[in-house]
């Protein structure tokens, strides 16, 4: 397994780990958790080893790069400030998910 | 003599309902009246809710670019083809049972217009869950090619 392999192993557990905070809405829960699974599953194809698993990493990227925007820009600056290690964490884990498949992305459109 | 299915036509034309179900559906907070419904929850809840629509939103158009764009990629009969058409088949398929099951129907507005349009977009989930379940079979070997 070469690092953006590994690297996809671990997108899929932070996906299950922000699956499991969207219990409060089933659809963006499951619709996240499939994209764990298919990290998991399809890492090969993901890497680029395949047509479809490279257009799954590109809309991953831009799926979790509008996630940082509107994380950035849209959420309520109070409630960031009052919840400061929470913000952190969400938004940390939102540039590594993009970054992640950003990286899958840049390496098999070179 | 098997039938040929026109898997190709059908995926681009599940593909077209996708995206023009994607631009139809930024009229819904209008016609629900979400701003003012919204506006009585507090600021975070309300943008949780924003965000969670906007999800929905680009899943949505995703499959409808995905089916009409490069159709080829769900048609190649891959596991992963097959594993993405599962899941987009499932997702239709849950939108069904959710609008008959969960949705309090009650309080829907009333009208000709608006039952025509509830029709209209179940007929589309189903048969969403009919195309893209039906290439899940023909992934597995199930269906003609």
């Amino acid at each position: 397994m070469n690092r953006i392999e590994v690297h996809l192993w671990v997108a899929a557990i932070l996906q299950w780990l922000v699956a499991s905070s969207n219990v409060q809405n089933i659809y963006i829960m499951t619709t996240v958790a499939m994209f764990g699974i298919v990290s998991i599953v399809f890492t090969p194809e993901l890497a680029g080893g395949s047509a479809l698993g490279r257009f799954l990493s590109d809309f991953l990227a831009i799926f979790w790069g509008g996630r940082i925007i509107i994380q950035l820009f849209f959420y309520d600056q109070e409630v960031k400030r009052s919840r400061p290690i929470a913000n952190l964490v969400f938004l940390a884990t939102f540039i590594y998910l993009c970054g992640v498949f950003a990286v899958a992305c840049l390496r098999h459109n070179r | 003599m098997p039938i040929a299915i026109p898997w190709h036509g059908l995926l681009v034309g599940a593909g077209a309902a996708q995206l023009i179900l994607v631009v139809a559906s930024l009229a819904i907070p209008r016609f629900l009246n979400w701003k003012g419904d919204l506006a009585k929850l507090r600021p975070l809840t309300r943008q949780v809710f924003w965000t969670y629509a906007a999800y929905i939103w680009v899943t949505n158009l995703s499959f409808g670019l995905v089916s009409t764009m490069t159709p080829q990629l769900l048609l190649d009969r891959s596991p992963l083809a097959g594993f993405v058409c599962s899941f987009i088949a499932v997702y239709w398929a849950a939108r069904v049972v959710i609008q008959f099951g969960y949705f309090d129907r009650t309080d829907a507005p009333k009208g000709r217009f608006f039952v025509l349009g509830e029709r209209a977009l179940v007929t589309l989930f189903v048969g969403l869950t009919i195309v893209y379940g039906g290439l899940v079979a023909r992934a597995f070997g199930a269906l003609g090619r």
